[in-house]
């Protein structure tokens, strides 16, 4: 057998790994730790999630969009109101807020600043994610990170095989006669190796889907999770987290709000604010909460100035949320709304610094053999 | 392998599977063969549309529906498959390029000179508007140096890992210096041009050669290096044959290439006219892409297809064509053994066969075919008594779409 097959029934059998059961205990867990990536694709709006509410620039810059009723966090910063929930978890100092995070010479297309976050590599060859090389450089197998979501990510491509991947909206429809047709098919084994299988991968990721969706629906209940789609992914997330991997990578879609942003921003940190806050007490009710790092990041912010309909254009540099085990605090200072650069946030904090201090402090790996070079630490963590 | 048998192996390999009048005809592979490999492609792109600031999307949604189509219902299945093999290889991706207009161009090219000589595709894709953008060669000017396309054309275009170094690949990028890319919005086109000043036009070392060296020689000293024939081989084999071909079967491909002037029509015929070509380790040794999968179902049974209801099956599966992950493309078979790829398939089979009636969707057209028809044109006729019970009491929709979900039609 050589190296490509091995893999190839790793990942069926890492298929099975999710569906185990909560086999998680605390003693088993202890020193396990996962990061958790969520990816706002689009450009958040970094303004209006963490909103500068004292500085009359930000009401100058965004007449009809300007978020009035925030919470406050400090003589400065106040989150969205639909951030709600975030904020009991602030003051127990287990958020930390980095604010006006980019890199130097920002790119405004979607593709390539997503390119640049996903390899950590703002200039040059970006053909390896970051969290790859991390799993490369510890040796990871298949199973110890998983995508959820449709397009593979950049971040999770490297030179050895893909990760896991689920998608959230996975199911089969197989009803009646060809359904039964097709089960008894399916349970047939088959005589060349290779349909063996490809027939052992399906029933595997079969069951898993059946038993995850039937997990994830409790979880929804016992924790409260929003019951919009946004909601099951964080379920999903954490019931991911039970087969303890290295990475679970999670893209969430919709933030590129160039009109009629009020309404479907709202929205979307509904479901991201409340989701954070069900993840949060999930993994506590598991006792993991030394064990699990969530750091929540898009690929650029958007213009401080609104639009023409009622929406915001691509920006620059815009805060890095991290959840868990974490120094909280606001972090990076406050968006220069007095200093554009062409009408952009000049930027504070090099993203690659909070990478860095993830794989130094975190996951205890020497972050220049991934990053290509250190970077100062914040003290997020 | 049977008569049946080793003709549908041949046209899933030189194409995406056959259909049943062409199991049933009487031309033989080899006749199949010398035609298509002799034929001057058809190359029937679209007019370009004007560049715009908004409806790029409504362009691209254009541009796959015409993809789709062509790749359907190519009459010489064999070019489209190799326009297919060059379009996995010489990766590029709207997702950074933005434009269709620029993979029409591209399109263009790959499909001029699939089977043409290699270095003139080589200097056709790295000239061209799509490929400058996407590794950034537009960029890369005498004293801004970019490196991104001097290093990938060497490890995945041409020579592979371990056959350069970084000294190299430096000299290369100065030696590829001075191209410029030039939208021309009402035209629907882009001009490349090659600013004299923008080069670097100093000596360079490269590969053992010395000179004032320019992108036609980078293209020439890669497009005749031995590494490029032997990778060629290796990389061609493996997607019309099967995977790790043995050494005696490089290098007799590399000569081939290296004694025909890098054509690579001349490798191709040398791949389908080797003996180890119709043997027990090459039949139904590869997993289905995605997109293999989705083009061999429509195309076998001739289904007429909702454009973007394929688009979104391939994406819930992870392959819409010119969005590969990154500049190494798709990952190989083995890969797609995940769940999006193989349970959405099950879905996609039952889409592509349902009754549609006036809502549009897919048209199957499912009075040319019996029972025993589906067996012999999407399993070669090979079936047993187990399975085909499983037929009893289902509609021919159904036992289509049972056909097109089983494992082993999920394997070229």
């Amino acid at each position: 057998m050589n190296r490509r097959d091995f893999l190839a029934l790793m990942s069926s059998t890492a298929a099975m790994a999710i569906l185990a059961p909560g086999s998680t205990n605390a003693a088993q867990s202890r020193d396990k730790k996962t990061l958790v990536v969520i990816e706002l694709a689009g450009g958040n709006d970094g303004l209006n999630t963490i909103v500068p509410y004292q500085d009359a620039n930000y009401r100058k810059l965004r007449p009809s969009i300007a978020i009035k009723d925030g919470i406050p966090i400090s003589k400065q910063a106040a989150l969205h109101p639909a951030l709600k929930d975030l904020k009991p978890i602030f003051d127990k100092g287990r958020v930390a807020i980095v604010q006006n995070v980019s890199y130097p010479n920002p790119n405004l297309s979607h593709f390539r600043s997503k390119e640049i976050w996903q390899s950590a590599r703002p200039e040059g060859v970006s053909d390896t994610g970051w969290l790859a090389r991390y799993l490369t450089n510890v040796q990871s197998k298949t199973a110890d990170a998983i995508f959820l979501g449709e397009e593979y990510p950049l971040a999770l491509t490297g030179d050895s095989d893909r990760y896991l991947q689920l998608s959230p909206n996975l199911s089969v429809q197989q009803r009646g006669k060809l359904g039964e047709a097709m089960r008894a098919v399916y349970n047939t084994p088959q005589g060349s190796e290779f349909a063996e299988q490809v027939r052992l991968s399906v029933l595997e990721s079969e069951a898993a889907i059946k038993q995850l969706t039937k997990d994830i629906n409790k979880r929804v209940d016992d924790h409260s999770y929003p019951k919009t789609a946004i909601g099951k992914q964080f379920a999903l997330v954490a019931r991911a987290l039970e087969s303890l991997p290295k990475v679970i990578y999670l893209t969430i879609g919709g933030w590129d709000t160039h009109a009629g942003q009020v309404r479907r921003h709202q929205q979307l940190l509904g479901d991201l604010g409340a989701g954070l806050a069900a993840l949060d007490r999930d993994i506590q009710a598991h006792n993991m909460q030394k064990n699990v790092l969530v750091m929540v990041q898009s690929e650029f912010g958007r213009r401080p100035a609104e639009n023409g309909n009622g929406g915001t254009d691509h920006g620059t540099a815009a805060p890095v949320i991290l959840l868990g085990n974490v120094r909280g605090g606001l972090y990076g200072g406050s968006p220069a709304l007095d200093s554009l650069v062409q009408g952009n946030l000049p930027m504070q904090v090099d993203f690659r610094r909070i990478y860095a201090e993830i794989l130094n402090r975190w996951e205890g790996v020497n972050a220049a053999t991934i990053l290509d070079q250190d970077f100062p630490k914040i003290g997020i963590l | 392998m049977d008569h049946i048998v080793q003709k549908a192996h041949f046209f899933r390999r030189a194409g995406f599977g056959a259909t049943l009048d062409e199991l049933h005809s009487d031309i033989s592979p080899e006749i199949l063969l010398s035609t298509w490999l002799n034929e001057s492609p058809v190359i029937n792109i679209p007019a370009p549309l004007p560049i715009v600031k908004k409806g790029k999307q409504d362009q691209s949604r254009e541009m796959w529906r015409w993809l789709l189509k062509q790749m359907v219902s190519a009459k010489n299945p064999l070019h489209e498959r190799m326009v297919n093999f060059w379009r996995d290889r010489f990766v590029v991706s709207i997702r950074k390029i933005g434009r269709a207009q620029l993979l029409l161009d591209y399109e263009r090219r790959l499909r001029t000179y699939a089977m043409g000589d290699f270095q003139e595709l080589l200097m056709q894709v790295t000239t061209s508007p799509a490929m400058l953008k996407y590794l950034d060669n537009d960029q890369n000017r005498a004293g801004k140096i970019n490196e991104n396309y001097s290093r990938e054309v060497m490890e995945l275009f041409t020579l592979g890992q371990g056959q350069y170094t970084e000294k190299d690949i430096q000299e290369g990028a100065r030696a590829l210096t001075g191209w410029q890319v030039k939208l021309r919005p009402e035209m629907g086109v882009a001009d490349v041009t090659f600013v004299k000043r923008r080069h670097d036009d100093g000596a360079k070392n490269y590969l053992g050669y010395s000179g004032k060296l320019s992108t036609q020689d980078v293209v020439e000293i890669l497009a005749n290096h031995p590494g490029t024939s032997r990778k060629l081989a290796v990389d061609l084999w493996s997607t019309l044959a099967y995977r790790n071909p043995e050494p005696a079967i490089i290098d007799r491909l590399a000569q081939v290439y290296k004694q025909n002037n890098r054509s690579i029509k001349a490798v191709v015929a040398a791949v389908f006219n080797s003996p180890e070509f119709y043997s027990a380790k090459a039949y139904r040794s590869h997993l289905k892409t995605p997109l293999y999968f989705v083009l061999s179902s429509l195309r076998q049974l001739q289904i007429e297809a909702d454009s973007d209801r394929v688009l979104s099956g391939l994406r819930s599966m992870g392959q819409v064509p010119y969005n590969a992950p990154s500049v190494k493309g798709w990952q190989g078979d083995q890969g797609w053994l995940t769940a999006p790829s193989l349970l959405t398939r099950i879905n996609v089979a039952q889409q592509f066969t349902k009754e549609y009636g006036d809502d549009g969707g897919f048209k199957f057209d499912l009075e040319r075919y019996s029972a025993k028809d589906l067996v012999t044109v999407l399993l070669d006729g090979n079936s047993n008594r187990q399975f085909e019970e499983q037929f009893t009491g289902l509609s021919k929709r159904e036992i289509a779409a049972l056909i097109l979900s089983s494992p082993i039609y999920q394997l070229a």
